[in-house]
């Protein structure tokens, strides 16, 4: 019996649910451990230097803090055999709840006011993850030596608890402070006089203190796994920095943040600043998987399907799975056979004299002959022309037809049924997601599923077009989602289908125009104040959420100065409107056109489009007939 | 959803809602909203003259300014104290607290407010005529609801801020039939997928609403799961929503609920209810969408919810986590 043959297409399709859907960490519980791959720049995070791990969602921030955590490490130790006395660090994961958060400001008390009792709660949010990592620690190591009723003592007064002598007592007094003080939260504006509050920091300073005076953590490194961090306000933030900037030797964060989510620098002394490298590393996931991120998603992909097969089962390696096609195989695939005739009907070579010329165009492949005909069309030239003056000079040919053969790709399907453009293979599946390990897996998993639904193959490879379907459904469920990803997820979803169309048109009509374009950038024109506001934070927002990707434009001198950036939608829609998913060439739009796109998008998309010397009555894809009535929407 | 005989009922259904009359010596709370239900007294309040009616004129996240008379009085919704000296203002037969035209995070602190008085209590809820479809459906937005949403915060006076152990906590998202909203608070909440159970209106205010509620939240339903664990309670019904809350909490013993309040009025009503009498167990999530005008349109029936045949709110100490 064949290894696959043990598996029936209902339990593979489970399986592959199980591990490739549950691509969120938060929905895994304890199997985001055991589904745990480890990321290049893990070992950066595991020193005692306060770090800031900066990727959009999806990068895989959760999973990697999570795992640092005392509780990630119980399960990716416990095949090692090292036991919790033997680790280096002990962490603790801590996510920033918005609905609690946003309780911490209002116009009833003043900004000084509110940080004192924000400082005040998170003092006793991280006494008792703590106190939790003790009782942990404890459960493990029975013998281990406890913190003493001084000990507990000194902590309690950092509280003003008074008579406090054991950790339990230490547990109840802090669970009733905390009710006592929601109560006061619940009722602020009738608070006369405030709680007692704890002075920043001081508790954490003091058990912290207090625990590494116990023989078994004397030499042991604490971090605070502060997830989210973008959920805080400024004023919180700034609280946190001060935490950060002063925590010395006892305690270190580890800190989880969406991209331009970490808005403040400066700590609860105006004067003082939280300065890159000197208190924090920055570990932009992006960055750093950079060109290993095929290889890191190859062994993440590799892990999941093995959990779903079992040992013992040789697992295909992903670049199997995922075939690539050559732009010649594509062309083919988009059925380029059919365009040739009219192409040879012009083409009169029976005159010519020499015979290797003819070979020549004789063995050309068709899209090499497609791309001649459409550059002879650029140049003013007869097909003739064009092929007798690429003989005359190969490589000046073979260089234009490099360049140009794959934006005309994009040309052979225009305005018909069906596939217009394949997004197939391995490498291609890795550009798509661009760095992000949720976007490669949703992939992969849609993919599969495709082949599945098909021909219920499980590790054939999968053809191009499953792929490509694979690849436009993925782009379109996030875009669906984008709706409610963010405050302004509407807009953003606007945005995108109005861009996303626009650039759609332009691949489809290479001919004579920049190829690839598929990046944009803010004209630094005037525009009234109010409407460059919204468009920098709608913006701001679409490179949060992973709408946007922005690259640092060639004249960079200020990193809060969106217009500096060239912007491009994140490639994992690209198939789903059409567009190339390679960075290539980019368009300037004004602050009016972006928000155009928005508030009428029909005449907007129009304008865009007339200005950049293209047709309007480009018919609507397929695949995004979902959306005709945006498209469709009066100005 | 069962029924049991000692958890009675107390909802008074009047088909014509301009039938409505309180008793004389009552204060009436209403709002004027964008939706025309919410404009229903204007037609019968001149038959009352022995009623107190106060509206609300003015309001943001932490102030609210009601009208009577020619009279404002202004109040800040986290100050048990200010709202309590509103409604003492005078010696009212009843309160009633129309939250059609009401947002949350003002009907909210009121009803805390009614919970612990003395004088009767009731909630009024008008049911809207027909919804707006959207101009540009899709599947998640069928509707034309909502502008878009200011983002997650505690209604005034009801943050919990214990959340022991926040990946075993039961997420209740009470649905409506806005998809993006079920979103965005999933990606706040992030709730492990098998401790999600959602809770659809049924019967709805029309017997097709259900169905709408599911294709509005269909993705999020399949993507999560949560499909598998869906509760039903009457869409215009808070004491089914609370009993179903009860029955959640008694299933799932040792778990906070946190609920969110994306669905009906009444649904949200129910939850505010069963946070009052559960409050160390219990979060309440809310998301501040902006509605859209016209959003609905007519005015259907009127739903009076008697709070005085309640039992009087309990001081929850967390006994049910022991």
């Amino acid at each position: 019996m064949k290894p696959m043959e043990r598996f029936e297409n209902g339990d593979f399709r489970r399986g592959l649910a199980e591990v490739f859907s549950g691509y969120r960490a938060e929905w895994l519980g304890k199997e985001v451990f055991e589904l745990f791959t480890e990321p290049g720049y893990f070992p950066q995070l595991t020193t005692s230097h306060p770090c800031f791990l900066i990727g959009g969602r999806g990068t895989g921030k959760t999973t990697a803090l999570r795992c640092l955590s005392y509780l990630g490490q119980e399960v990716l130790q416990a095949g090692t055999g090292k036991e919790p006395e033997n680790w280096p660090y002990f962490g603790m994961y801590y996510r920033v709840n918005t609905n609690h958060v946003r309780a911490f400001s209002g116009p009833e008390l003043s900004d000084a006011r509110w940080i004192q009792l924000f400082a005040h709660y998170i003092n006793l949010e991280f006494c008792e993850l703590v106190l939790h990592f003790l009782d942990w620690y404890g459960s493990h190591h029975r013998e281990a030596p406890l913190l003493g009723s001084e000990a507990i003592g000194a902590i309690g007064a950092t509280f003003s608890f008074d008579g406090i002598e054991s950790a339990s007592q230490l547990t109840k007094q802090l669970k009733l402070t905390r009710l006592r003080y929601e109560a006061t939260i619940n009722n602020i504006a009738d608070a006369e006089k405030m709680p007692t509050l704890s002075m920043q920091a001081a508790p954490i300073d003091e058990i912290l203190r207090e625990v590494k005076l116990l023989p078994q953590f004397a030499e042991k490194t604490f971090f605070f796994l502060v997830d989210e961090y973008e959920n805080l306000d400024n004023q919180q933030q700034r609280v946190f920095n001060t935490l950060i900037k002063h925590c010395g030797s006892l305690y270190s964060f580890k800190v989880g943040v969406k991209e331009l989510g970490f808005r403040e620098r400066s700590t609860l002394n105006a004067l003082e600043q939280l300065v890159h490298p000197a208190d924090y590393k920055m570990i932009n996931i992006a960055d750093e998987l950079g060109g290993r991120f095929p290889e890191f998603a190859s062994r993440v992909c590799k892990l999941r399907l093995e959990r779903v097969l079992g040992t013992g089962i040789n697992v295909p390696s992903p670049q199997s799975l995922f075939p690539e096609l050559s732009v010649e195989e594509e062309s083919i695939e988009l059925g380029i056979l059919d365009i040739i005739p009219s192409i040879q009907k012009e083409l009169n070579i029976n005159g010519a004299i020499d015979h290797d010329f003819i070979r020549w165009i004789e063995q050309m492949h068709p899209l090499e002959l497609y791309t001649a005909a459409c550059r002879s069309e650029v140049e003013g030239l007869t097909i003739n022309e064009k092929l007798s003056s690429a003989w005359n000079d190969l490589a000046k040919w073979h260089e234009q037809y490099d360049n140009h053969k794959s934006a005309y790709l994009y040309s052979i399907r225009r305005n018909k049924r069906g596939i217009r453009k394949y997004f197939a293979g391995w490498h291609v599946f890795c550009l798509l997601a661009a760095g992000n390990i949720r976007y490669l897996l949703e992939l992969v998993d849609q993919a599969l599923t495709n082949q599945l639904d098909e021909n219920g193959e499980i590790f054939g490879p999968v053809s191009a077009k499953l792929q490509t379907e694979a690849a436009q459904t993925t782009g379109q469920k996030n875009l669906r989602e984008l709706e409610g990803l963010s405050l302004g997820g509407a807009k953003l979803t606007r945005l995108l289908l109005g861009l996303g169309r626009i650039f759609q048109i332009m691949a489809e009509d290479p001919i004579g125009h920049t190829a690839e374009v598929n990046q944009f950038h803010l004209s630094a024109d005037f525009a009234d104040s109010i409407l460059r506001e919204q468009v920098t934070s709608l913006v701001a927002e679409g490179i949060m959420h992973l709408a946007l990707l922005r690259y640092a434009g060639s004249k960079l001198q200020d990193q809060s100065d969106i217009r500096q950036f060239d912007y491009s939608i994140h490639p994992i829609f690209a198939p789903f409107f059409g567009f190339s998913h390679r960075r290539k060439r980019k368009i300037e739009l004004s602050d009016k056109q972006i928000w155009d796109l928005i508030d009428s998008p029909t005449e907007s998309i129009r304008t865009i489009l007339r200005q950049q010397k293209r047709p309007v009555d480009n018919i609507l894809p397929e695949q995004l007939a979902l959306f005709a009535e945006y498209y469709a929407l009066p100005h | 959803m069962h029924y049991h005989i000692d958890e009675p009922l107390f909802t008074t259904i009047k088909q014509d809602a301009s039938q409505l009359r309180p008793q004389s010596g009552s204060l009436y709370i209403s709002g004027t909203s964008v939706e025309e239900r919410s404009l229903h007294t204007t037609k019968w309040e001149a038959n009352c003259p022995d009623v107190v009616f106060a509206h609300l004129q003015a309001q943001d996240r932490a102030v609210a300014s009601l009208l009577i008379g020619d009279t404002l009085t202004t109040f800040r919704l986290r100050s048990a104290k200010e709202i309590n000296a509103f409604l003492s203002n005078q010696h009212y037969i009843a309160v009633y607290l129309d939250v059609t035209g009401l947002p949350h995070h003002v009907w909210a602190p009121l009803l805390r407010a009614l919970r612990s008085r003395s004088e009767p209590a009731y909630v009024v809820y008008i049911e809207p005529g027909e919804y707006r479809f959207s101009s540009a459906p899709t599947e998640a937005t069928i509707f034309d609801l909502s502008e878009s949403i200011e983002g997650i915060g505690p209604l005034p006076g009801f943050v919990s801020l214990s959340d022991d152990m926040p990946d075993e906590a039961l997420f209740v998202p009470l649905l409506g039939f806005e998809g993006p909203r079920f979103r965005f608070i999933l990606e706040t909440v992030q709730p492990k997928r098998s401790n999600i159970c959602p809770v659809i209106g049924v019967p709805g205010f029309r017997p097709e609403y259900p169905f709408y509620t599911y294709l509005g939240n269909r993705l999020q339903l399949e993507e999560t799961k949560a499909w598998q664990n869906v509760r039903f309670a009457a869409a215009n019904c808070p004491f089914s929503i609370y009993q179903l809350l009860q029955e959640l909490a008694r299933e799932h013993y040792s778990r906070r609920l946190k609920i969110a309040l994306i669905g009906t009025k009444p649904h949200a009503l129910g939850a505010v209810l069963y946070y009052l009498d559960h409050q160390s167990t219990t979060e309440l999530v809310y998301d501040y969408p902006v509605r859209k005008a016209k959003r609905t349109t007519g005015i259907s029936r009127a739903c009076i919810y008697d709070l005085s045949l309640m039992p009087p709110i309990r001081i929850d100490r967390g006994e049910r986590f022991g």
